[in-house]
This record gives structure tokens, C-alpha cells and sequence, in this order.
């Protein structure tokens, strides 16, 4: 028993050419292109939010010391610091540029502080600009030393 | 009873290697030599934000000189870029306003001819411990 044939098996190479480059290479070469600003995002709130809290602590608890810090470390980074928002102990979240919208209030010793980090990173890095936007967040919490001589 | 007839067929024994092949398969190394290169700047880039953390987060302990937090970042430098890499990182450590700083120069050469060198800055803050 033989399979019916289909009359025309014959492929169109221009169109398929059009195809798989619009497709299937353009879109992963942008999902490609669009990880690694996403990445640097990611490793820029850790390190913030680490040095940030870090910062906290070793300070007398002064959240305007911690955002120039943050704003310092965007810059490092090549982030506009108005892209950045920072947040402390489980408060509301503000922009770097502004002053700090939240506190941890006094450092007392062995008190844990949190620092929240917030940044836009975009979905989609394509040639003409970034298309959408994923919200990168990181958290880190650092104890105030328990034999600190301040306090 | 048939017969067979061998012979050697020299006539039509064209090779497969023809010039458009050859200029096809050399630009295809040539951009593939351009994707590893900028792979390892990549990676190279990555290097030089680690170190820099490193040597910040190294310089930012209570006491310590700036000289210790540039042989922290030479030390992970000197342990993840081979020499060639390494030739064209300059960096330095500066202490002060309660914050230990490194910034870094870095020139990665390209492996082309003609592909510009990978020229960058960088630069990494810490607090330091105070009394």
C-alpha cells in the first residue's frame, strides 16, 4: 500500500528565507541581545542592596548616607539614578533622586536592617530602544553589631 | 551471462572545494573569530566588576591601606584573565569619606584587524568599617 502524494512538495526558498530570518532569527537574536542588559540590572540591585544595608549598619543609621551611596553605585554601574528606587525595613519604596521615604529607625544593636532595591530593566532590548519593562528587585538584611561602641 | 566493466571514471571528478566556497567559509570564520572575541570581553568585563567588588569590599575593613585593596584586585585579576588580557587593566584604590574606591581602565585588544580595541571604565564603591 502506497501513501497518497501530495501534487507539490516544492519549498519557496525566498519565502522561507523571509520567514526564518523574521521569525525565528530576528526574535532570538533580541531575546539574545535584550539578557544581558537584564543581568547587569540584576547584579547592580544585589551589589546596591548589599552595600547598601552594609552601609546602614556601619553609619549611625542615616538613610540619606545610604541613598547617596546607592546613587553612587549606579553610577558606577551606568544606571541612571532615577531609575533606581530604595526601600528600607519593609517601607515604601523611593526614588534615589528624592529623599528617603521610609526608615529603620535607630540603629540599635543587633537590630536587623532590610534594604529593598528596585530598578526597571527592559523586556526587550531592540536597535531603536527598549520595548517593555521587567522590574528587578533585590533585598539584603545586615545586623547592627551587637558590640558596636555606638549606641 | 552478463559481464562487468570496471573502470576508473577520471573524467568527471570534480572536487567539491570551489572558490565561492572558500571565500564562504572564510568570512564565516572571521565572523565567528568576531563572536568569541566578543564573548571573552564579556567575560573579561565580568572579571573586572568581580575584582573591583572584591577589592573595594577587601579595602573597606577598618584599618586597612589602599595598597591592600589593589593587590586584592590584582590578585583576582592575576587568577581569572590570562597575561595578554591583563596587559591592559590599570586600576586604582583610593580611600575616603568613609567609602573605599577603585576605578579600573580597561583595554581588551580586538583579534581582528581593523575591529577597534574593547576601551571601558569601571568602577566599584564600598563603605568602610569606622571606629
Amino acid at each position: 500500500m502506497t501513501m497518497p502524494r501530495s501534487r507539490r512538495e516544492q519549498g519557496s526558498a525566498p519565502l522561507e528565507l523571509v520567514l526564518g530570518i523574521g521569525l525565528v532569527l530576528v526574535p532570538l537574536a533580541l531575546l539574545s541581545l535584550s539578557f544581558g542588559p537584564l543581568l547587569g540590572r540584576m547584579v547592580f540591585a544585589r551589589i546596591a542592596a548589599a552595600e547598601a544595608a552594609r552601609e546602614l549598619v556601619l553609619s549611625d543609621g542615616s538613610e540619606v548616607g545610604v541613598v547617596a551611596l546607592v546613587a553612587r553605585i549606579a553610577a558606577n554601574h551606568g544606571v541612571e539614578p532615577g531609575e533606581v528606587g530604595v526601600g528600607f525595613c519593609d517601607g515604601d519604596v523611593g526614588p534615589v533622586t528624592s529623599p528617603p521615604r521610609s526608615t529603620c529607625g535607630s540603629p540599635g544593636k543587633g537590630k536587623l536592617v532590610r534594604v529593598v532595591i528596585v530598578i526597571d530593566a527592559p523586556a526587550l532590548a531592540t536597535p531603536y530602544g527598549p520595548m517593555g519593562g521587567i522590574t528587578v528587585r533585590a533585598s539584603h538584611t545586615e545586623m547592627v553589631g551587637l558590640y558596636r561602641s555606638t549606641r | 551471462m552478463g559481464s562487468f566493466r570496471v573502470g576508473l571514471r577520471i573524467r568527471r571528478s570534480h572536487g567539491f572545494v570551489t572558490t565561492n566556497f572558500v571565500v564562504a567559509v572564510g568570512f564565516s570564520m572571521l565572523f565567528f573569530v568576531l563572536l568569541a572575541n566578543l564573548l571573552v570581553v564579556q567575560y573579561g568585563r565580568a572579571v573586572i566588576r568581580v575584582a573591583l567588588d572584591e577589592g573595594v569590599r577587601h579595602g573597606a575593613r577598618f584599618g586597612v591601606e589602599p595598597t591592600q585593596c589593589e593587590a586584592r584586585v590584582s590578585k583576582v585579576v592575576d587568577g581569572l584573565l590570562a597575561r595578554e588580557m591583563r596587559s591592559g587593566v590599570f586600576y586604582r584604590c583610593v580611600e575616603g569619606g568613609g567609602q573605599s574606591r577603585a576605578r579600573a581602565v580597561v583595554v581588551f585588544p580586538s583579534w581582528l584587524p581593523g575591529v577597534p580595541d574593547f576601551a571601558f571604565e569601571m568602577a566599584a564603591t564600598a563603605p568602610s568599617e569606622r571606629k
